[in-house]
């Protein structure tokens, strides 16, 4: 022991940092999941690329937002507002896109910008520029999991949002309108020389997407609040989900979700919060990169 | 004698499907060569692997006995290997006029900075473009519809397009895919009498034909695909009495050697 | 063609002349930044003449911001050296960009250029040390012409109007001939256009960066104009204003590029002046509501902008039984045999 001894103490570990940092990823992934799904749903019966996918979210959770101030029990509230978002869904595709089908994927690109920009602006006049928020589904203490904190909410989210994969498997894989929404994800035109209405299907691709995200927006705002513009990050996130993914391969998309939520998360708490973002998109750019894509095989799908 | 194109061992694989297997076959100079086969049997696959569009997964293509195998399509083309689609590629945006200038590209020079900078040697090479964009219109057969909007056309008529656009391009080999259907009988007749001309001008063609009577009226030789294989190579009559050839038409029991095929 | 000349003519007069008739500041700095937006979309109407969309555009808009201002402010160069330096570089970071991006099938290009105006933006926000961060950089020298130092509005109104000009008629001149020809081939069909010799991948690349030198250009004025930048104005929602600007005048119409920049800044600045009084609400971003509507009423109704549009009303009530209006179709697709 020398004069100058001092006791040490180890630096805390980068590593005590990790649990705390996936089980948050896990959380947001969960949502981005949802959002890529809805990438993919939409993208595999129609071609399209929907930029309005995170708008979806973001309603659902302010309109639960005002039905709950109307003094609607919790559960009525969130029906409520997925309802009310699946019709948006329906109406958006009755009236932005079917006026366009068939046109240039990149017009049906551009118009999904414009909806998700007019839902924005549209959201700022109704609610304002507040930041609401929901209660949490079951109240109470968060837990003590792995090493991390994980608030009970977070496992709703999982949870939920497994439940709704699973669901939507199930529907895809056991009922006749799920096996159709297939079929025409997977050949357009022969699914119409069988029967299969495209327009119809694009509305149900639609209007279930919707529904993903309106589930999503309604199941992380009591963890992380609502505001008119967190469709914009909630959305591109999906997407670059649904890109890591393949876009035409849902599990695919599920796992991508996780994926980006994770990456984002530990960039977040290893390097600085607003490197998040460009992180995610350094992961988009890369694997865009790396999918080989011959000249015929970027050529576009064929759509009846 | 060289030959003007060659394919050798040209292979194309998707996996575990073989789509093209090590065809092989040549066209001399200002030669006809059909080829024909059942659907599906890789001869559009064939057209895209001497094109450069697809990449060979092995195997060579030789243009005038130059390697080109692995040029970018783009590359192919401006040596003088021009080809056209099963269904009619056109530029909807454009006139027909528009649609066939384009085809002048190789032969002509203007790059960016010329053109960016205004200088009178690109006007002057519009109006060339221009005038040969007409002559190739007026030797398919659409003369005077210039200004019509190129989606604006009939079917037939936008292969025709397609056709005088690739003649524009000063071709040394055509590649023409069922460049007949949609055609209407004066149309395929005046189309034959073309493809007869320009041989005698210096073009090779090489063309993938399910009409059988032009098949036989206009090709020297006759290349059969089926499943990928080259089955039969030789002049029509041969290669039409030829009974793997029937039996891949029309299976195998009316390969018997007295029948005639139908088709 | 003389038609051409003579509307160009007429156009050149009428800016020429404009300063003695609105001569308030505000309207200068109005017509000053329309200019700026012009040759931004401009560059964008060229990457739209070769069939490719970019939503990354304020970022070489930024890019060439940030560079002329750093090299001027603090490496001491003349603004008249930095400007087009700062072109250069971002014209070379354009080409590495393109590189990867431009062999991307459509909607991917457009995925690629969207991440990469993102993440330039971030770190334009998180490089402090160099950027500034969110409180961006003062100070941004001026140009000078023989001693005069450009600073109040209608000194710069001249030097930008000459480039809108000068670009425009570059412009209008590579979409002319063969080289328009080829990137309107492009645009109809990359296939079809390599089929016939065209080399795409050169065009491609080649109209790729022009459209970030036209961006980085007009970077680099406005840095020395405003002599002050930050971050915001190069978002994505910059990007998304800048092709909004292209589509209202129609993403191939070189002419409407001036005439999209020109709409969209009045109708903004309508807007931001009218909208407080009917929500009275604390300003924010209410205009994106107009412009996403606007965005989807015109690509439904006027996929090829409005003038073009108006134009193709006329032609269908005149030939009313003729085929084919308004969105594209897709060009037939080769079988397999």
């Amino acid at each position: 022991m020398g004069p100058a001894a001092r006791p040490a103490h180890p630096p805390p570990t980068v590593l005590a940092l990790l649990p705390q940092l996936l089980l948050t990823g896990i959380t947001v992934g969960s949502i981005y999941a949802l959002g890529a799904l809805g990438f993919v749903l939409i993208y595999s019966v129609t071609g399209i690329l929907n930029f309005a996918q995170g708008e979806f979210s973001m309603l659902s959770a302010l309109v639960c937002a005002t039905l709950l101030a109307w003094h609607l029990p919790l559960g009525l509230a969130a029906c409520g507002a997925i309802t009310a978002v699946c019709l948006v869904g329906a109406l958006t595709e009755r009236l932005a896109i079917q006026p366009a089908f068939g046109g240039a994927p990149l017009t049906l690109l551009i118009i999904t910008f414009g909806v998700s920009m007019a839902f924005r602006g549209l959201a700022l006049m109704v609610w304002g520029a507040d930041p609401y928020t929901l209660p949490e589904f079951t109240p109470g203490p968060p837990l003590v999991l792995l090493g991390g904190v994980l608030v009970r909410q977070a496992i709703w989210a999982i949870g939920l949002s497994g439940a709704v994969v699973v669901g939507l498997f199930a529907f895809f894989t056991r009922t006749v309108p799920g096996a159709a929404v297939r079929a025409c994800a997977d050949n357009a035109f022969a699914s119409r020389l069988v029967g299969i209405s495209p327009r119809q299907m694009s509305l149900l691709a639609f209007t279930l997407s919707a529904g993903l995200g309106a589930v999503a927006g309604l199941v992380i705002t009591p963890i992380t609040g609502a505001t008119y513009d967190m469709g914009l990050a909630l959305g591109l996130k999906g997407f670059v989900a649904a890109v890591i993914g393949g876009l035409g391969n849902a599990p695919a998309a599920v796992v991508g979700g996780y994926l980006v939520g994770v990456i984002e998360a530990l960039t977040s708490g290893y390097l600085s919060p607003g490197y998040g973002t460009a992180i995610t998109f350094l992961v988009l750019l890369i694997v865009l990169f790396l999918q080989r894509e011959g000249l015929l095989h970027g050529a576009q799908r064929r759509h009846a | 004698m060289t030959a003007a194109l060659r394919v050798e061992h040209l292979t194309r694989r998707f996996g575990g499907l073989i789509a093209v297997n090590a065809v092989s076959f040549a066209a001399a100079p200002q030669e006809i060569v059909a080829v024909i086969g059942p659907n599906g049997a890789g001869k559009t696959t064939l057209f895209n692997l001497i094109t450069g569009v697809l990449p060979a997964t092995s195997g060579d293509v030789y243009y005038q006995e130059r390697r080109i195998t692995g040029m970018p399509a783009w590359g192919v083309a401006s040596l003088g290997v021009v080809r056209t689609f099963q269904n009619p590629i056109i530029f909807t945006q454009a006139t027909v006029a528009e649609n066939v200038m384009v085809g002048c590209h190789r032969w002509t020079r203007t790059g960016l900075l010329r053109a960016a900078l205004g200088l009178p040697s690109a006007a002057h090479e519009d109006r060339l473009v221009s005038d040969a964009a007409r002559a190739a219109l007026d030797l398919v057969g659409l003369p005077g519809r210039e200004h019509d909007l190129a989606r604006d056309l009939p079917f037939g008529q936008q292969r025709l397009l397609e056709i005088a656009r690739s003649l524009a391009a000063r071709p040394a080999v055509l590649l023409l895919d069922e460049p007949t259907a949609g055609l209407s009988l004066g149309e395929a007749r005046h189309l034959v009498a073309l493809v007869r001309r320009l041989r005698t001008d210096g073009v090779t063609f090489v063309v993938i034909e399910h009409n059988m009577d032009v098949v036989m009226d206009a090709a020297d030789r006759v290349v059969v695909l089926d499943y990928g294989e080259k089955i039969a190579e030789g002049p029509p009559r041969a290669v039409q009495r030829d009974p793997r050839v029937v039996a891949a038409y029309l299976g195998e029991d009316a390969a018997a050697p007295s029948a005639e095929p139908r088709s | 063609m003389r038609r051409d000349h003579l509307g160009l003519l007429v156009l050149v007069a009428a800016v020429a002349g404009l300063p003695f008739v609105v001569s308030t500041a505000y309207a200068l700095t109005v017509l000053n930044i329309i200019g700026l937006y012009a040759i931004v979309t401009l560059g964008l109407i060229l990457l739209g003449c070769s069939g490719q969309i970019s939503l990354g555009q304020a970022a070489f808009y930024g890019l060439g911001a940030y560079t002329s201002a750093l090299l001027s402010r603090d490496l001491g160069w003349n603004p008249w050296l930095a400007i087009p330096v700062a072109i250069a570089a971002v014209s070379a970071a354009a080409y590495l960009v393109g590189l990867p991006t431009l062999r991307l099938a459509e909607h991917f290009f457009v995925l690629a250029t969207l991440g990469f105006g993102i993440i330039v933006n971030v770190l334009m926000l998180q490089m402090v040390s160099v950027t500034g961060g969110g409180n961006g950089l003062r100070d941004i020298p001026a140009l000078t012409i023989a001693g005069v130092r450009l600073v109040t509005d209608r000194q710069v109104y001249y030097l930008i109007w000459a480039l809108v000009f000068g670009t425009l008629v570059l412009a209008r001149n590579i979409t002319a001939h063969r080289t328009g020809r080829a990137l309107r081939a492009i645009l109809g069909s990359e296939i079809a256009a390599a089929a016939l010799g065209v080399e795409v991948p050169r065009y491609k690349m080649q109209v790729f960066v022009l459209s970030a030198a036209y961006a980085a250009l007009a970077g680099a004025l406005y840095a020395h104009y405003i002599r002050f930048i930050s971050p915001s104005p190069f978002s994505l929602y910059a990007s998304l204003f800048f092709l909004i600007m292209a589509v209202v005048g129609g993403l191939t119409n070189i002419w409407g590029g001036l005439f999209g920049a020109a709409a969209v800044t009045v109708l903004d600045q309508m807007i931001r002046a009218q909208l407080p009084r009917v929500f009275p609400r604390v300003g924010g971003e209410y205009q994106t509501a107009i412009y996403g509507i606007l965005l989807v009423l015109i690509m439904i109704f006027f996929p090829r902008g409005i003038v073009r549009g108006a134009l193709d009303v006329r032609h269908t009530l005149i030939r009313p039984f003729a085929p084919g209006r308004g969105a594209d179709t897709e060009p037939a697709e080769e079988g397999r045999a």
